[in-house]
């Protein structure tokens, strides 16, 4: 079992959803707006974090649809209010109006498309956008590794270019900070761990990288690219292939070159090593939280617990920009 | 159909039996790790081993183990590169019959033996690698491809990847191997070229212009190791869902990646080799331990025998 220290960061799935279960006892109860409320999957991740403490929910969509997807889940979901709306678009729109006017937290994604969701999330009028692109983060907890390990972008993003990676990698950083990791180490995925290896077709890229995100000044960012999986966390294997970096073998954040590389290799772990995984899509000026319907009970819980402590962090820091 | 490494080490003792030992030749293997693979798969009758490289060093490091191989034969070659070189001729004469990287990086290996002068590749196929993972988490042998040789996937280059990993499993008794095209999805959309560019290979499969291997994608990870997933997602007629030998990657990175997190975390067991050249040449990554290398030299020896 992976022991948090005193004030030090999170790093096991059970302490993403215990720091938001803390959070909301001590008065940092989170709102959730669901858009498109009749999905049972979101409805059982929502209700088993209510029942444990950690966030409360507003229901956006048909009511009567909604409320045959809690009998047939049987989950309870007396406790959360519903805005009738049978129209899925126009539910969409009222749950990112919720957290526009700031009395949502979280939003979160229920029967609606995510280019749907998304479009009404960077819609002008709820002025939620900020400069960069939307990108999803997925937090790791593998068992055997030291501490939490974010991969990003295995779902938004198809194959970032320079920029959008280096927004990809700001958005990661936030999670990384809300989960309270100080310095947060960034390995840049490869093939190979050298940055002066010109015959490889992304060290160039690596390069443009971590340039643009030194000139942002990014505070409390280590990073170093490219650098192979086995090499973000083994400090062994960065010894036998003479890596000299912090980030080796202590990586916080791997930052992949294409939505494939993200998905497969996530999905290995998850499905090969008992990995548990907290997803949240950043970006915008509130995270939007989605669960799948095949994640387990658990990891729908820290997907829901994450997107919590990712919303206080904005709050703490006086809202995202 | 080979389904575990032990497996393999029985039916390359039963080829072994009629015909002589088949001779490695190891480039630059001046790592204890190495030697020690190289000694045991002797012992135990696999390999002849010929370590090619700089003679001083392999002999320093010999004598800074306790691994006796004073009787193998030692081939002075300065570089790697000469040291591969060296290597291909003798293969072309007759004198090894296959070979084997040392403690140098995948990416240098492929670069020297993508270049058309050094004799490897053979015309019209491309050259690429397949890792071989057991695991206990998944009921057959996984043909990982291709992590270490193709740096960029054109539809060309991953015909080709497929083709060479759908020959290396029949060779070890698969007999239509099953290959996923991978992808973080299994719906084919124009603006995201991975899965056009394998929705197009998997139809080029359907109409039978791929022979000898039953191909499908785009398909997720877990669609490709789960039938229940696929038929979850709607993946209902795939020849290849949820029962998937070879697992074809669309770039190196993912390929790179999925073998590390398989070994680091799905307490997997490995052999590597580059498929496509003149004859096999396995290939170890330098987190494998020394019986993955093992398993590659018997993986090699096995090979090297087929008629």
């Amino acid at each position: 079992m992976k022991l948090k220290t005193k004030n030090g960061p999170i790093v096991s799935s059970d302490q993403i959803i215990q720091s938001a279960r803390e959070l909301a006892e001590s008065g940092g109860k989170k709102m959730v707006a669901v858009a498109g409320a009749s999905d049972t999957d979101v409805l059982g991740a929502l209700s088993s974090a209510h029942a444990d403490g950690i966030l409360d929910a507003t229901l956006f969509g048909d009511e009567a649809k909604i409320k045959k997807c809690a009998d047939d889940g049987q989950v309870d979901i007396s406790s959360f209010k519903i805005v009738h709306n049978s129209d899925p678009i126009a539910a969409t729109h009222g749950a990112v109006k919720m957290a526009s006017e700031g009395k949502a937290d979280v939003i979160m994604k229920g029967f609606v498309s995510t280019s749907a969701l998304l479009k009404a999330v960077l819609a002008r009028e709820y002025d939620l956008r900020t400069d960069n692109t939307v990108s999803h983060t997925a937090v790791l907890d593998i068992p055997g590794y030291h501490k939490l390990f974010a991969m990003t972008d295995g779902g938004m993003v198809v194959k970032p270019d320079v920029d959008q990676k280096v927004q990809i990698l700001e958005n990661a950083v936030l999670v990384a900070k809300a989960l309270g990791i100080k310095p947060v180490k960034v390995a840049l995925s490869g093939a190979v761990d050298d940055s002066n290896n010109k015959d490889y077709h992304l060290t160039e890229e690596c390069n443009q990288v971590m340039d643009k995100v030194k000139s942002r000044k990014l505070s409390d960012v280590i990073m170093y690219g490219p650098m192979t999986f086995d090499v973000a966390v083994s400090k062994e294997n960065a010894r036998l292939k003479k890596v000299e970096s912090e980030v080796a073998g202590d990586a916080d954040i791997y930052l992949v070159s294409s939505i494939e590389e993200c998905n497969i290799i996530a999905k290995s772990l998850i499905n090969f090593a008992d990995t548990v995984f907290a997803g949240v899509i950043v970006g915008a000026k509130v995270p939007v939280s989605l669960v799948s319907r095949t994640d387990t009970v658990k990891n729908k819980k820290a997907s829901v617990s994450i997107a919590c402590l990712v919303a206080e962090y904005y709050q703490k820091q006086g809202g995202r920009k | 159909m080979i389904k575990s490494f032990d497996e393999l080490r029985m039916q390359t003792r039963s080829r072994i039996n009629s015909r002589q030992i088949p001779r490695v030749g190891i480039f630059c293997p001046e790592d204890n790790k190495f030697l020690d693979a190289a000694y045991r798969a002797h012992k135990d009758g696999y390999v002849v081993p010929y370590l090619l490289g700089p003679t001083d060093f392999i002999k320093q490091e010999i004598n800074e183990s306790d691994i006796d191989i004073g009787e193998y034969e030692l081939i002075e070659c300065e570089s790697i590169e000469s040291a591969i070189k060296t290597g291909i001729e003798m293969v072309d004469k007759g004198e090894l019959d296959f070979l084997m990287k040392g403690f140098f990086g995948n990416h240098k290996l492929a670069k020297i033996i993508r270049n058309p002068e050094i004799g490897f590749a053979q015309n019209g196929r491309p050259l690429s690698h397949v890792g071989i993972v057991e695991t206990s988490r998944y009921p057959k042998l996984m043909y990982i491809t291709d992590a270490a040789v193709n740096s960029t996937m054109d539809p060309n280059t991953l015909v080709g990847i497929a083709r060479n990993a759908a020959e290396l499993a029949r060779s070890l008794g698969v007999e239509t191997p099953k290959a996923a095209l991978l992808a973080a999805v299994e719906a084919i959309y124009p603006q995201v070229p991975v899965t056009m560019m394998e929705a197009a290979i998997a139809k080029m499969s359907d109409r039978g212009q791929i022979k000898g291997v039953d191909i499908d994608g785009p398909l997720s990870f877990d669609v490709a190791i789960n039938k229940e997933v696929a038929l979850s997602k709607g993946i209902t007629n795939s020849k290849v869902a949820g029962e998937t030998d070879i697992f074809v990657c669309p770039n190196i990175e993912t390929a790179n990646g999925l073998y590390k997190a398989m070994l680091m975390y799905a307490l997997a067991e490995s052999a590597s080799v580059v498929v496509g050249g003149k004859c096999p040449m396995v290939s170890n990554f330098v987190l494998d331990c020394t019986e993955c290398v093992i398993n590659s030299l018997v993986l090699g020896s096995y090979l090297a025998m087929e008629e």
